[in-house]
Order: C-alpha cells, then sequence, then structure tokens
C-alpha cells in the first residue's frame, strides 16, 4: 500500500515520568524528503527522536497522540516488535560521535556484528562502494581501522555508514553535525543530502544550527519549549518567518552582512510544555495583551506554512 | 510504552531512603562512640578482679556473659576493653587519613620526581603482605597498643594517598584552578580552598569504609600477642586467651569475637551507607 | 609618539615531549595586538588556539620565543606576574568556578587577591553583574544552579571586575544557543564601547568573528595562515585554508 507519508507525527505529547516535555506537535515526512527539526536547547527536539525510537531505557512517556511510520501505529511496540524496526526500519546516527563504536575494535568486526542482529549480511564490497559514493577519503582502507584512530568526523561517517547499510526507510540523525568541526560537518551535511538525493532517503534532522538546516532541509520545524511554532517550506520559511520566535531566532545568527546579531534575553520557561497559551510571550517583541487569552494552536497562515502565531509579522 | 509516572519521584524517594538509613546507622555509631567512652566507668563488675572460685562461670545474673578463666567478668571486660578497641580505631584512622590526605594531594597537583618517589614507595610497601609487615614490626617494636597502631599505620596511609592523588589529578585539569592561577595566589593556597574542599567528599567515604578493616587488624595483631599487654582488656587479646579454654567455657571466645563481629559490620554498613549517599548525591 | 602595541608576540613556538614523542603544537607565532583592538583567532579543533592563549597568560611556559607587553618582554614569568594584565574567560563556564563556592565568594576572592582596594568589592560586583545584564541575586547562587548562558556572562564579569588591560576567550559562545551567544557578543561590544576594552576572542565559527572583531587570524596546526580585517578576509580571502573554511561556514540560505 502507498502511503503518503512516511512518517507521521500526529499531536505528540511526550513526558519524562509526570514531567511534560513536548505537547501537541504535529508534522509528517514524505518518502524522499528531509525534514529538520530546529530549536534551542530545552525545545524538546531530542525527546522528539527519543520518543520515536521508543527504546524503555531512554525512559520517554507518549502521554498523548501517536507516531505513524509507513502506515503502521508505533507509539506503544512491545520490545521484541520495536527491535526488529529499529534499524531495519529506522536508523539512528547519535550526536556523540564516539558513541556509536567501541573505540578499540575495527569497523568491519562492528559492522558485522550489527548488520547480522538485523539478519542483514555484511559485504565488504558493498560498504566499499556505499563509502565511495558518499566521498570518504581512502574508502578501501576504512574498515580495517580503529575508531580511536579517526577523528570525529571520520567516525561520524562511519556511523552514517552502518545505519545506511541496515536499509532503513527513515534515518533520524540527533544533532549528528553539533560537535564536528565547520570542515568535517559541511562535508557529512553533503553526504546526507547526498542519500536524499541518489538513493532518495527520508532523514528527520534535528539541530540548533539553522545554517544546517537551510543547506539541506525540505521542511523545516522550529521549535520553541516543548511546542511547534512553526513549520513549512525550508526556503519560504527562512526568507519571510511568520512566528516572532523564529524571527528573533534569525536575528540571532551571524549573516553574511557582518552586522553584530541581535541577542534574545532571558531564556525559555522549563514548563513550557503545560502553558495553555502561547510560552514564548515573556520574551516576545510583539506580545500583546490577547496573546495570553489564546491557546495555543499551530494554523497554516500561508499554504504549506505553519504557525501559532502571526504577530507583528511585516506585509510585503 | 509503559506509563509509569512515578518514575521521577522513585528517583527522590530512593534517595529519601537512603538519607533515612544513614541518619539512622549515624545515630547508632554515635551511640555506640557515647557508650564506649564511658563504659570503663560503668561496668557492673571489676573487669580486673580475678577470683579463682568462679572460674569459666557460664552466663548469669551476676556475671552476664560468664567469666574468664581466671574468673573475670566478661561482660566488664568487653567493655573496659570497647574504649581500647573502638577508640584506638578511630585514632588510627584518623591520623592515616591526615597523612596520606596530605601527601597524595602534594603528590597529585605537583607530580614530578616527587610524586614518582612516594608513588613507589607505596608500590613496595603494598606488595608486602600488610598483616605480616605489621607483625613484624611490632615485633621489634614490641608489644603494645601504640606500637601496634604504628605498625599498622605503616602502610595504612597509602590507600588514602592514592586516591588523594587521583582526585587530586582530575580537579587540577578543571578550569576553575587556572583561573585561581590567574588571580596570583600561592600554591597553597589553591590547595587549601580549591582543591581539597573538592576531594574531602569521597576522602571521607574512603575513612569510613576502612574503619572495619582496621578495627580487624588491630584485633588481629592483638590476637597474636602483640597488641595491648595483659591484664589490659582488648576484644583481639580477650579471644586469644578464651582460646585455651574454648571447649570448657565458650562463652569466653563467642562473646568477644561477636562483639568485634557486630562492631565491624556497623561500621561496615555505616561506610556503605554514607557511599551510595555522596554518590547519589553527585 | 608612536605607541608599543599592548601585546606583541615573537616567534612564540610550544611543543610538548621529547625526541620521538615530541609534538610541535604552536610554530613561528607572530601577532601583535593595540590597545581597544579585538583580535579574533579562529581555527578547528587541534590547531593550537586555546594553547597559545595559555601562553599568553604564561599558565603554560613557552617552549620558543618571545612575548611583550606594553613592550616590555615578560616570557617565562608565573600567572602571579601577569595576571593584573590579563584574565581568561574558559569555554566551560560552569567547570572554571569552584563548584564549593557561589559566584560572589568566588569574584569576591578575585578581588581581594588582584586589588588593591577591596573596600566596595560588593559593589564592583553587583555593577559589574548588571552591565552583563544580569540580576544580581543570580551571584548568591552556586555554578550549578544557573544556565549556560548565564554561568558564561558570570564568567566574563567576573574575568572584567578586576580591570585587567585585556581579557582572552577562549571558545566562550561555542557551547551556547544562539540566543544566548547573540546576548554576550552584544554586552561584550557595549564594554568595548564604553571602556575600549582590548580582547582576543578565540573561536571555531568564522561568521561570529566577522560580526565582531577588529581583525582575525586563522590559525591551522600551529601556525597563523592568514590575518587581515573582517573584510579582507570574508571578501578576499588569500589562503587555501581561509577560503575552506570560509565555504564551511553555512550561512541560513
Amino acid at each position: 500500500m502507498e502511503n503518503k507519508y512516511l512518517l507521521e507525527i500526529n499531536h505528540l505529547s511526550v513526558s519524562y515520568g509526570t514531567h511534560r516535555i513536548i505537547r501537541d506537535v504535529s508534522f509528517a515526512l514524505k518518502p524522499g524528503e528531509i525534514v529538520c527539526i530546529a530549536g534551542e536547547s530545552g525545545c524538546g527536539k531530542s525527546t522528539l527522536i527519543k520518543a520515536i525510537l521508543g527504546i524503555k531505557q531512554l525512559q520517554t512517556n507518549v502521554v498523548e497522540g501517536n507516531i505513524v511510520l509507513d502506515g503502521r501505529d508505533i507509539t506503544n511496540l512491545g520490545v521484541e516488535e520495536r527491535r526488529q524496526i529499529l534499524g531495519t526500519q529506522i536508523g539512528y546516527v547519535p550526536q556523540n560521535t564516539r558513541g556509536s563504536f567501541n573505540n578499540i575494535r575495527t569497523y568491519d568486526v562492528q559492522y558485522k556484528e550489527s548488520l547480522r542482529a538485523h539478519n542483514v549480511p555484511f559485504e565488504r564490497e558493498k560498504a566499499i562502494q556505499l563509502f565511495n559514493r558518499l566521498n570518504f577519503p581512502d574508502s578501501d582502507t576504512l574498515l580495517e581501522q580503529q575508531p580511536w584512530e579517526m577523528s570525529g568526523g571520520m567516525n561520524q561517517r562511519m556511523a552514517i555508514g552502518l545505519a545506511v547499510l541496515q536499509g532503513p526507510k527513515l534515518m533520524l540523525c540527533d544533532e549528528a553535525t553539533s560537535v564536528l568541526d565547520v570542515t568535517s560537518q559541511k562535508e557529512v551535511i553533503e553526504e546526507l543530502a547526498k542519500l536524499r538525493d541518489e538513493l532518495g532517503w527520508s532523514i528527520l534532522f534535528i539541530t540548533h544550527n539553522l545554517g544546517v538546516a537551510s543547506h539541506i532541509a525540505d521542511k523545516l520545524g522550529v521549535m520553541y519549549a516543548g511546542r511547534m511554532v512553526e513549520y513549512g517550506n525550508t526556503h519560504e520559511l527562512l526568507q519571510d518567518p511568520i512566528h516572532p520566535y523564529t524571527r528573533a531566532l534569525l536575528s540571532a545568527i551571524p549573516g553574511k552582512d557582518r552586522k553584530l546579531p541581535v541577542g534574545l534575553e532571558g531564556r525559555p520557561p522549563l514548563d513550557g510544555a503545560e502553558w495553555e497559551y502561547c510560552n514564548f510571550t515573556p520574551r516576545c517583541a510583539y506580545c500583546t495583551a490577547a496573546c495570553k487569552e489564546k491557546t495555543y494552536e499551530l494554523k497554516e497562515v500561508e499554504p504549506g506554512h505553519f504557525a501559532s502565531c502571526a504577530e507583528g509579522r511585516t506585509a510585503v | 510504552m509503559k506509563t509509569d509516572k512515578k518514575l521521577m519521584s522513585k528517583k527522590q524517594l530512593k534517595k529519601a531512603a537512603l538519607q533515612r538509613k544513614t541518619m539512622i546507622l549515624s545515630l547508632i555509631v554515635a551511640v555506640l562512640l557515647v557508650l564506649s567512652f564511658f563504659a570503663p566507668y560503668m561496668t557492673p563488675n571489676d573487669p580486673y578482679k580475678t577470683n579463682a572460685l568462679m572460674m569459666k562461670q557460664a552466663p548469669s545474673a551476676q556475671f552476664w556473659f560468664g567469666t574468664d578463666g581466671y574468673g573475670r567478668c566478661i561482660f566488664s571486660r568487653i567493655m573496659a576493653g570497647a574504649r581500647t578497641s573502638i577508640f584506638a580505631t578511630l585514632a588510627l584512622v584518623i591520623i592515616s587519613f591526615f597523612i596520606g590526605t596530605s601527601i597524595g594531594i602534594i603528590c597529585g597537583y605537583y607530580g614530578g620526581m616527587l610524586d614518582n618517589i612516594i608513588m613507589r614507595i607505596t608500590d613496595l610497601l603494598l606488595s608486602l603482605p600488610q598483616l605480616v609487615l605489621a607483625i613484624a614490626i611490632a615485633g621489634i617494636l614490641g608489644g603494645s597498643l601504640i606500637n601496634t597502631m604504628i605498625a599498622i599505620g605503616f602502610t595504612s596511609w597509602t590507600s588514602y594517598a592514592r586516591l588523594a592523588r587521583s582526585h587530586a589529578m582530575r580537579i587540577k585539569q578543571l578550569p576553575y584552578i587556572n583561573s585561581c592561577r590567574m588571580t596570583g595566589c600561592s600554591d597553597l593556597h589553591i590547595l587549601i580552598h580549591h582543591v581539597l574542599p573538592n576531594l574531602l567528599g569521597p576522602m571521607l567515604v574512603n575513612a569510613t569504609l576502612e574503619i572495619g578493616s582496621t578495627m580487624l587488624s588491630i584485633a588481629g595483631l592483638s590476637f597474636l600477642g602483640l597488641g595491648v599487654a595483659p591484664p589490659a582488656a582488648e576484644w583481639g587479646s580477650m579471644v586469644s586467651e578464651g582460646r585455651a579454654i574454648l571447649q570448657l567455657a565458650p562463652w569466653a571466645v563467642f562473646a568477644p569475637a561477636l562483639c568485634i563481629l557486630f562492631t565491624v559490620m556497623l561500621f561496615n554498613l555505616f561506610g556503605e551507607s554514607v557511599c551510595d549517599l555522596v554518590n547519589m548525591t553527585e | 609618539m608612536s605607541e608599543a602595541p599592548l601585546l606583541e608576540l615573537k616567534n612564540v613556538a610550544k611543543s610538548y615531549g621529547k625526541g620521538r614523542y615530541k609534538k610541535d603544537v604552536l610554530k613561528d607565532i607572530n601577532l601583535t595586538l593595540n590597545e581597544g583592538e579585538v583580535l579574533g583567532i579562529i581555527g578547528e579543533s587541534g590547531c593550537g588556539k586555546s594553547v597559545l592563549l595559555n601562553l599568553i597568560a604564561c599558565l603554560e611556559p613557552v617552549s620558543g620565543g618571545h612575548l611583550f607587553f606594553k613592550g616590555e618582554e615578560y616570557t617565562g614569568k608565573k600567572p602571579k606576574d601577569v595576571c593584573q594584565w590579563f584574565q581568561v574567560i574558559f569555554q566551560d563556564s560552569e567547570a572554571a568556578f569552584d563548584p564549593k563556592m557561589t559566584i560572589r565568594k568566588s569574584m569576591r576572592e578575585n578581588l581581594s587577591l588582584l586589588s588593591k582596594d577591596v573596600s566596595n568589592s560588593d559593589k564592583k560586583i553587583d555593577d559589574m553583574v548588571a552591565i552583563m545584564g544580569l540580576d544580581t541575586s543570580l551571584a548568591e547562587r552556586y555554578p550549578r544552579q544557573l544556565s549556560g548562558g548565564q554561568v558564561q556572562r558570570m564568567s566574563i564579569a567576573r574575568g572584567l571586575v578586576t580591570e585587567p588591560n585585556m581579557i582572552l576567550c577562549d571558545e566562550i559562545t561555542s557551547a551556547l544557543d544562539v540566543s544566548a551567544q547573540a546576548m554576550i557578543l552584544q554586552y561584550l561590544n557595549n564594554l568595548r564601547e564604553a571602556r575600549g576594552l582590548t580582547m582576543i576572542f578565540v573561536s571555531h565559527d568564522m561568521a561570529v568573528c566577522s560580526t565582531f572583531c577588529d581583525r582575525m587570524a586563522i590559525m591551522k596546526d600551529g601556525e597563523i595562515v592568514e590575518i587581515g580585517t573582517p573584510e579582507q578576509i570574508m571578501d578576499h580571502p588569500q589562503h587555501e585554508y581561509t577560503k575552506l573554511l570560509l565555504e564551511a561556514v553555512l550561512y541560513v540560505k
């Protein structure tokens, strides 16, 4: 059955224990698309990824809504069923570039082990072909190396390579480039874009760096304190953002004009997900008295461009 | 996904339970210390009074733990010996703590040749079996409580030194030490005000965990006859003296032995509880 | 009358280890910094930029070369000789405070050790905390009780409260959110305009440096490969590595 969307997040609320982190988040990812969820620390974007992975040790608790992968509801799977989809249907590249591998065992041994766990045969030639396709340097000798000898960037590439070889439908990248040097970051980003362009991959990418998002994402969602405040086509969203937080965020990023960026005083509320009304009001430049009366709602302000607030938007 | 609404509070509950446990154990330890300090003044009978007519008597209303081979009240001797055993242990632990921690901090912070030399000395000391070395030293110095403490103290400072050294080495790398150096203060100021307070926690935990084993070492040496001279009461030597009449008057051995057992167990439990609590808070 | 530059580095080099294991972290660094100037040092991890700051502040000894402050050589001195001139602001600001002391206590210690006048330390602390846009009550807290942005601003306040000649900032915004980073840049800029603050700003982020620094120096493998104004570096890069770094900057399109 052909599904329009590969991944659907419907009105998802996730908590750790009793503490609600994200609330009423909805978006969808089409096959062959890169969707980026961006936001600052504490906005809940990592929790989103953890909820999709749904591993018990991560202790995420879905209190509302559901997660649908290729037509199948995966919100409340049992341990065995979840193990079957992780790796084969969902690939994962974590932030910690040294976390995916045992530092002192060669890559080929670790590749073999992981692939075998998912009943995928390890073929050396296939792996090397993939490395070549993704422009990894020295691809013939990579598999014999040990992680401690390689840089963070190379480790991350090998983690991506391993995820790709398992052939999942969806790749989850949790701040996969944050700890890398700028040059490595650019290369890894380009490799991810290549995965989409040449191999038709679907990627959900979490980042705090809007520059990264602007380079590869088809769709961009901005989160603030547990809520999705804006979502839409990356180019449109960044050219003409609707939500005051997105506008503030963009002003805070150093640009080509070399002007001093404008900061945003204060910090996001820790219990932002519990607020019924807009939780950006304490820091918002366009906040009116009415803002505290309106309940939060993500509305389609323009075709394909959603925002929870359109205050102070300058008409072009 | 299982809804486990109590997850956050579970951790807090665990911590609260641990705090309660540590409090209770601390209280028991405190009571024990106070009792053992005043014990020699509260004995029901004279611990040193021999009585040829009442030798090897079973526990009775007059002699709660019976009498030993010389007719002395075992219960009174245990109470008299409590102060000796427990306070000698504590004194030794405290002295080792100070010496070991100071040496360890200096080695860890400065490194270099001094660190090398001292660490090789500790390696040497630890390569010899501790009790055998203690026996040899006590044998040379002669039997007395002070000499026993010196004999054990000869090697007991090393565990503190090693621990303090590794912590000092870790702390030295932290940015706030560099910040302090940029205020132009002396090394001594940094060691006392910034290094020491930050490693005191784990060091105190180590000390509480050492109390039990130190007590056993002292009792062990006394058992071998290298500790207090008779007729002074001390639990280890009481066990040794009672051995000869084990079949006739087993209480002469069991009473002091069980006291050692329970006291060591108490201190071990206390130490572990403190350790768990400190680990949980960090 | 031309003034000697505030800081000058001549042929500064630093290596670790001996013989077969010798590693040259810095090779032949030459730099000058004038009063009131903000110099950015940009490079990727491992290029030696943090080590360079340690050498300038005498936290580590140089292996070769000379350091000059206001024309006078100070190579081989100890931190206590130069602590009135330089203060270092570290990247991990929470770890830059003693976890057992409140922020105010840490700052008071700095003032008492570095200033001759300790009569109104609390007022000086309050003023500086306010300049950094923070509530003075936050100074009563412990470092772990503050957010990343707040503790970094406190770290800067502590560096400035003793009124050094210049501050050496080691990747102070790298671990922060974009909005917190922008706030810090704003406050530092205010200080620069109000007090003529001299600064070395080490970062891996070219875009940030280009908005803030008077001059930028690009470092690679222990050497300065190019140095110039933001216009020169960003619009007309000369060195291959500079061009590589520039291409890797991901501006929001």
